[in-house]
């Protein structure tokens, strides 16, 4: 500080000094200045990199990040040779932006006809201001090519699939149906539903602004598991004319429904399971409640005489009669406080056990069953499966009843003998008959024959169970008795097969009336039968519930078992034995 | 300069002037470290060369780049073709394969064979090869009216099947005309019970008439 020409410096003047004249004060003064505003942003940076920054970059991370759903493939369920009966196709989703239509009017009569949907409904659809509404669901990427090529603005489309069942109602009854969001809800459909979803995957991925992934960002895939594939047993031409057969059967004698279930006795595998009416799964409300279910599982109804296969069998396997024992049979017996009749009043006559079996007489049987009693009877026919659990795994699949020995009243014994008195289902008396079929061991009913997954490993079902009812012997016994009730003499003459040996039983049954509670004047007409009998291959169990015209389980059942059991013998190629049936005496004495 | 003694540390600043306080140390510098360097040679390359060398590694970069990126664009192009080629594919098997399983199910099966006049057959029969025995009892398939799986289920009328559709058991067929009006006229009698030649009744019914 030169002191001016005075002597005095501006100091002396009481001024406080910034000292700006002299560069090397200029210099410190901007260094101090800058370092103050550069330490403030160094400060800052340092609180957001470090102190705040992985808070703030994971909010960043977050805000990019999007994860979408990757749908897995619903499985097919097949029929045992591999074709399809339900399975999953693309599909499209018709999608409009309101805000981009700007003529609903005209876009809708453009849409209508390709859609088959009412020109006002879709004008009132694409009216309005939401940016997403759908125009119309699951429809086949043909009819979206239709739509596109029309070029209207506003008209997108959505990818999804749809399930169908190309054999219509071929088997449906078991392969059951889906609802709108295509999960099961009846059948196997339902059953399986969880294994044959299979397991959605997600992708996640960083997205910038536009929506578009961001290529170098990080991304998670976790790819979605296909459901597996149901292989079934059924047999797709034998169902489709056991269908038919039934069908027409139930059509032309003016019943409320029919069953037929056709096994295989060796390996329990059941190779159609056809009822009438039914549904057809690709349009499921458009049938009654009651024909969406699986009848030949979920109806219990009383078996009246086919049961007796299983009491004759018992009482040959006991050794308490062979088929040639004869059995005095009187016009009435008396059991507790009831009369027990035949069908047709006769007189005292000399039947023997086959002749019991064929002219299916109930007062034979009882006769017959008594010299076995009832508590033997009773576990006999819980052998046999009845009143347990079939094990195929159908929502509201019945056990049948029988009520326990403990349980069995004085007219108890001599009705269930004959098969009045317990309920069974359907496949429950075919399993009987393929006991029989498969000499005396009974091997449980199964509909899955494997399940195959969508990398093509094959997962086999557990073996079977298997339980032995009767002897060898005894089955061997019950099949010649057998054949006699389609022979001369027997219920079910119209049943026969030229040139096979054929075995089986009629049913008669009465039902009950829900009403009243007592026996109404309606009956089950069943029958169930194996073919070839000396070396059986097939069980076919025919019944028709509470037919107008016509009322006999010969009758009726004949003639479809007849039917279905030929057309099995020739689609599966089993050749007739060549052997003759035995002809056993069904009456004795002069 | 002044003919001052150089120092240092000089002690007294005051009295030297601002040109010989910024010379300070280049004085001090150049009074130490003279010495004789020989004077350095500097080439210079011709403008031109290097103005071409220039221009050329920018016209092979441009050059490149240009190409780099048609190649690019080229490449865009065909996948974009391939992937929507690809989608046409993809929705054409979808198609097919919806086709074939529609076209296999047995209805359609069966109404193509009836077209062709296709009967289904009856009894099967088998040949034994090589010694031609016949094993059953082969018959002629017998003509049967159409009755498709889809008009019995769906209810319409279905012609009642011909005679030969039901077996010919023992001289009985099953008439449901007839067995209406004999129900009408109470003339409906039941079978009777032993050597019947008829489809016998089953003894099962009624048998919990009580008395």
């Amino acid at each position: 500080m030169s002191p001016n020409k005075n002597g005095r410096s501006l100091s002396d003047y009481g001024a406080a000094r910034i000292d700006l004249g002299n560069t090397r004060k200029r210099g410190t003064a901007l260094i101090v200045a800058s370092t103050l505003i550069l330490m403030i942003f160094a400060g800052r940076l340092v609180d957001l990199q470090a102190v705040q920054g992985d808070k703030l970059a994971s909010a960043a991370l977050d805000q990019r990040l999007k994860t979408v759903e990757l749908p897995a493939e619903r499985g097919s369920i097949l029929d045992s040779s591999g074709e399809p009966l339900a399975m999953t196709v693309d599909a499209k989703n018709v999608t409009a932006d309101q805000t981009m239509v700007t003529d609903p009017i005209v876009v809708a009569q453009a849409l209508s006809p390709i859609l088959g949907a009412d020109a006002d409904i879709l004008a009132h659809r694409l009216t309005g201001d939401r940016r997403f509404m759908y125009l119309a669901k699951e429809v086949t990427p043909q009819t979206w090519e239709q739509i596109s090529a029309l070029r209207l603005p506003g008209i997108f489309s959505e990818n999804t699939s749809r399930r169908i069942y190309p054999a219509g109602e071929l088997a449906a009854n078991v392969i059951g149906f889906v609802g709108a969001q295509g999960s099961g809800l009846g059948g196997y459909e339902y059953a399986f539903n969880d294994r044959l979803s299979g397991t959605p995957g997600e992708t996640t991925y960083e997205r910038g602004p536009g929506g578009r992934a961001i290529p170098t960002g990080s991304s998670v895939r976790v790819d979605a598991q296909p459901g597996v594939d149901i292989e079934l047993t059924i047999d797709r031409d034998i169902q489709y004319f056991a269908q038919k057969e039934i069908a027409l059967a139930v059509q032309n004698s003016g019943a409320i429904d029919g069953t037929v279930v056709v096994m295989d006795p060796q390996s329990g595998h059941i190779l159609a399971l056809a009822t009438a009416p039914t549904f057809d799964p690709n349009f499921p409300t458009q049938s009654t409640q009651k024909n969406l279910n699986n009848r030949p599982l979920t109806s219990a109804f009383e078996p009246g005489s086919t049961s007796k296969v299983m009491t004759l069998a018992a009482v040959i396997n006991e050794g308490a009669a062979t088929p040639y024992t004869p059995i005095k049979v009187p016009s009435f017996l008396s059991r507790g406080d009831k009369k027990f009749r035949d069908a047709t009043p006769h007189g005292n006559i000399n039947l023997t056990l086959s002749g019991v079996m064929a002219k299916s007489s109930n007062i034979g049987t009882i006769l017959a069953a008594e010299r076995i009693g009832g508590k033997k009877l009773s576990k006999y026919l819980k052998k046999f499966g009845v009143g347990q659990p079939t094990g195929l795994g159908f929502p509201g699949e019945t056990n049948g009843f029988v009520p326990d020995y403990e349980d069995w009243s004085q007219t108890s014994f001599p009705t269930i003998a004959f098969g009045q008195g317990l309920s069974v289902n359907a496949v429950q008396v075919a399993s009987v008959f393929s006991t029989i079929a498969n000499d005396g061991l009974r091997v449980e009913p199964s509909l899955v024959k494997r399940i195959v997954h969508a990398d093509g490993s094959v997962e086999e079902p557990e073996a079977p169970v298997t339980t032995r009812v009767v002897s060898r012997e005894a089955a061997i016994q019950v099949r010649a008795m057998l054949e006699s009730v389609v022979g001369e003499g027997g219920t079910a003459t119209n049943a026969k097969i030229p040139g096979y040996r054929v075995g089986g039983k009629t049913g008669t049954a009465q039902v009950v009336d829900d009403r009243t509670g007592e026996y109404s004047d309606q009956v089950v007409a069943s029958f169930a039968g194996m073919v070839p009998a000396d070396d059986p291959q097939l069980v076919v169990a025919v019944f028709i519930s509470q037919p107008r015209n016509g009322r006999y389980g010969g009758e009726l059942g004949g003639p479809v078992f007849k039917k279905v059991a030929q057309y099995a013998l020739g689609a599966l190629e089993i050749p007739p034995t060549g052997s003759h049936a035995p002809k056993l005496a069904l009456t004795f004495g002069g | 300069m002044s003919a001052a003694p150089i120092l240092d540390h000089p002690l007294d600043r005051s009295t030297e002037s601002a040109t010989e306080y910024a010379t300070r140390g280049v004085r001090k510098r150049t009074r130490e470290n003279l010495r004789l360097v020989a004077p350095m040679r500097v080439r210079k390359a011709s403008r031109g060369v290097f103005v071409i060398v220039l221009a050329s590694i920018l016209g092979v970069g441009l050059f490149g780049m240009l190409l780099i990126n048609t190649t690019l664009a080229q490449g865009a192009f065909t996948l974009s073709e391939l992937r929507s080629t690809q989608t046409e594919l993809s929705r054409t098997e979808a198609t097919l394969i919806e086709s074939v399983a529609a076209l296999a199910a047995p209805t359609v099966l069966e109404e193509k064979a009836r077209e062709l006049g296709m009967v289904p057959s009856s009894t099967p029969a088998f040949i034994q090869i090589p010694s031609g025995k016949i094993l059953g009892k082969p018959k002629p398939a017998p003509g049967v009216p159409r009755a498709t799986l889809a008009d019995a289920t769906v209810g319409e009328g279905v012609e009642a099947p011909s005679s030969s559709g039901l077996p010919p058991a023992l001289g009985q067929t099953y008439d449901p005309a007839a067995a209406d009006s004999k129900r009408a006229t109470g003339e409906w009698s039941e079978p009777t019970l032993i050597n019947s030649q008829v489809i016998s009744d089953d003894l099962s019914l009624d048998s919990n008439a009580v008395e």
